[in-house]
């Protein structure tokens, strides 16, 4: 199991769109994927859980794996935290 | 709204027409027609659903005399003629059925004008009689005519009616549309059509959805065979038509497709030209196919009352997520710039 924690950039936070994408992501790993924010832990691969957290600009989450595709998965899925989601802003 | 998809319509029928024989059969039997001449050119065709009154060609004008046209020959017509000396009548006669008509329908019983059948017959134009007025005629004809001459086509799919609203389920065969409609029927909705839909459009835009030929409300349910829903279920269980409101499309779930998880996009799928609100149903086993129907349906109800669950949902999310920002901004200042700065 592998962890990391990074903070949110885009401006939106995990707005919905953010989190369908988010879930995209996670569902091509076979790891099981978690994102924690203040003692709050939901399923990566659930959209409703990861748009609960209502986690926006300036905050942190954490963003745990644990699986074969661990070390791959935290990868792809940081690397679409630090892209901002793709909405440039 | 998003397009999508918008795969070519199915067998559209253009330039649609209707032979003069059509008005003969039961949907006009109130008009009681029978054919006075031209019996063998009943196969005359109509292009336009506006009937002529000819009253101004009998005069000598013959301008707006159309082709494809139905003329109704009535009473003023008549009495017209009739004060018109004899030879210069027969002149009227003989250079209007000249010109290219479809057919004429004489009303209120009236006899003919000696001379005008035979010309009729061998200038090869029907002419039909009716015992009802002229202008229950040309209601009646004009009814008849707009609905045979709108733009039609038929698809492979089943309609339904699923809380007052029109559900055309598409799909391949054999991916379970049969069985989730005959679900649905249970579960108290009705059925319009199953395997071929026919559909016109109306010039109000609506697509209208009912069974082609003789196959109302029979469906074909594998390993039972040919079944007839309103004996098994009685009158409430079928319908004549119904305006397609929604198209849902069953596919077999494929793990490669992206499916909609949010429901913030609107999608729409072509049928003539019309574009009708669209869902791309995943079918996966365990899945209960024609309860997600019927939540399809109940969710577009709630669109057409103005209840969009899913903006409204993303609306109160990106709400929060503004107060979370102000927040964590307010607790370490400029925090939330501290990348674009």
């Amino acid at each position: 199991m592998i962890e990391r924690e990074i903070k949110i950039s885009n401006r939106l936070g995990l707005h919905a769109r953010a989190a369908a994408k988010l879930v995209h992501l996670a569902g091509t790993f076979d790891s099981e994927v978690s994102i924690l924010r203040e003692g709050e832990e939901v399923d990566g691969k659930s959209i409703l859980g990861i748009m609960m957290l209502a986690a926006a600009q300036g905050q942190n989450v954490t963003i745990r794996c644990d699986g074969d595709d661990e070390s791959e998965a935290i990868e792809a899925l940081g690397r679409l935290f630090e892209d901002k989601f793709g909405e440039g802003s | 709204m998003t397009d999508r998809v918008s795969p070519p319509p199915e067998g559209k029928r253009d330039g649609a027409s209707v032979e003069v024989r059509e008005l003969l059969t039961d949907e006009l039997s109130d008009l009681h027609l029978s054919v006075l001449a031209g019996q063998r050119h009943l196969d005359n065709r109509i292009i336009n659903p506006r009937v002529q009154k000819p009253g101004l060609a009998f005069a000598g004008y013959y301008t707006y005399i159309k082709p494809g046209r139905v003329q109704i020959f009535g009473e003023s017509e008549r009495a017209y003629l009739q004060t018109l000396p004899k030879a210069e009548r027969q002149q009227r006669f003989d250079d209007i059925t000249r010109l290219p008509i479809a057919v004429f329908i004489l009303t209120k019983g009236l006899a003919p004008l000696p001379g005008f059948l035979r010309l009729c017959q061998e200038r090869e134009v029907p002419v039909l009689s009716s015992p009802s007025l002229s202008s229950v005629v040309i209601k009646r004809v004009s009814w008849f005519l707009e609905d045979h001459l709108v733009p039609e086509t038929q698809m492979h799919a089943v309609l339904l009616e699923i809380y007052g609203i029109g559900v055309l389920l598409l799909g391949r065969s054999g991916v379970g549309k049969s069985e989730s409609a005959l679900d649905l029927i249970t579960r108290g909705h009705s059925l319009v059509a199953d395997d071929r839909v026919s559909i016109k459009r109306y010039p109000s835009g609506d697509l209208v959805g009912s069974s082609p030929g003789e196959l109302h409300h029979h469906m074909e349910i594998r390993g039972l065979g040919i079944v007839d829903i309103k004996d098994l279920f009685g009158l409430s269980a079928v319908r004549e038509r119904k305006t397609i409101d929604l198209v849902i499309q069953l596919e077999p779930w494929d793990s490669e497709t992206q499916y909609d998880r949010l429901g913030l996009d609107e999608t729409v799928f072509h049928i003539l030209g019309t574009p009708v609100p669209y869902i791309q149903m995943p079918v996966a086993s365990g899945r209960n196919v024609s309860v997600l129907v019927e939540i399809a349906a109940r969710n577009h109800v709630l669109k057409m009352q103005g209840h969009f669950s899913a903006q409204e949902f993303a609306r109160k999310l990106e709400e929060q997520l503004e107060r979370n920002r102000n927040r964590s901004n307010q607790q370490a200042p400029g925090a939330g710039e501290e990348k674009s700065g």
